[in-house]
């Protein structure tokens, strides 16, 4: 019974697959999930940044990683949050909902 | 019309911004990402070494041609804004391209991207109601792209120079 209607299933999926290009906000979860991956191999780093934020040439140096594993799978959880009411705290360099700060994006 | 019905309309109205929304907001998350695990300038610091020695013309073109693949993954062009800026500002600094100059080159490369692809509502949709293949489109359509795409670049590219 189940047999049948398994089997014609599985013809259309996988044209499916082949056809279907993800929307915009799956492909962005996607990226997120790739870029939070990537985040967790590539060294910390920061610039020194004028008054505009903007940061220096050469003035690049590696950090330690302020955060904890638990503060990392937070940053993935939050990311969507933060990136529509997140500030940037001039301060630390660090976006959130509970800094007081500029809108992030609105920075440089 | 009546009270409710116009409160119905704005509310459909608001409603349609919804996906565009969501967009904005994951595409801003990325940023949010590369930010706080400072991340960012860590990728920034290794394009700065690519960018030092090419000259400001050749950054234009690359800028371009680099956000048309990030154009087929995001057909919203306020999403992929929110995605490429924090990265492409400093970067348009550092190699010494004006601002707007870098935002054109961008643009072009989002605006050149979506007339082709098939990511785009705009583009399937009205194929779909002229009952024109894809395939055919773009058969159609590519040497008006390519040439598009030569004078999007020299236009940049002597922008750039120009300052």
């Amino acid at each position: 019974m189940s047999e049948p209607t398994a089997s014609a299933a599985a013809p259309p999926e996988s044209r499916k697959w082949t056809f279907e290009f993800p929307s915009a906000v799956t492909t962005l979860v996607i990226v997120s999930i790739l870029v939070w991956l990537a985040a967790l191999v590539i060294p910390a780093g920061q610039y020194a940044r004028d008054a505009d934020g903007s940061p220096i040439p050469g003035t690049y140096q590696r950090i330690e990683s302020p955060l904890t594993s638990g503060q990392r799978v937070e940053q993935l959880i939050l990311a969507p949050v933060n990136g529509i009411y997140g500030l940037l705290s001039p301060v630390r360099g660090f976006v959130d909902t509970g800094t007081v700060g500029r809108l992030f994006g609105w920075r440089r | 019309m009546k009270e409710k019905e116009i409160v119905r309309l704005i509310a459909a109205g608001a409603a349609d911004m919804m996906g565009p929304a969501m967009v904005m907001l994951l595409a801003g998350g990325v940023s949010v990402i590369m930010t706080n695990t400072q991340t960012l300038d860590t990728i920034l610091h290794a394009m700065e070494q690519l960018i030092t020695g090419a000259s400001a013309g050749a950054f234009a073109v690359v800028t371009l041609l680099a956000n048309i693949p990030l154009a087929f993954l995001i057909p919203s062009s306020s999403g992929h804004a929110a995605l490429a800026m924090p990265m492409l500002s400093p970067l348009a600094d550092f190699a010494g391209v004006s601002r707007p100059t870098a935002i054109t080159a961008w643009s072009l490369g989002h605006g050149l991207a979506l007339l082709a692809s098939p990511t785009n509502v705009v583009v399937v949709g009205g194929l779909a109601i002229a009952k024109v293949g894809y395939d055919q489109y773009l058969r159609f359509v590519w040497p008006l792209l390519a040439g598009l795409m030569v004078v999007a670049a020299a236009a940049v590219a002597i922008a750039a120079t120009l300052g």
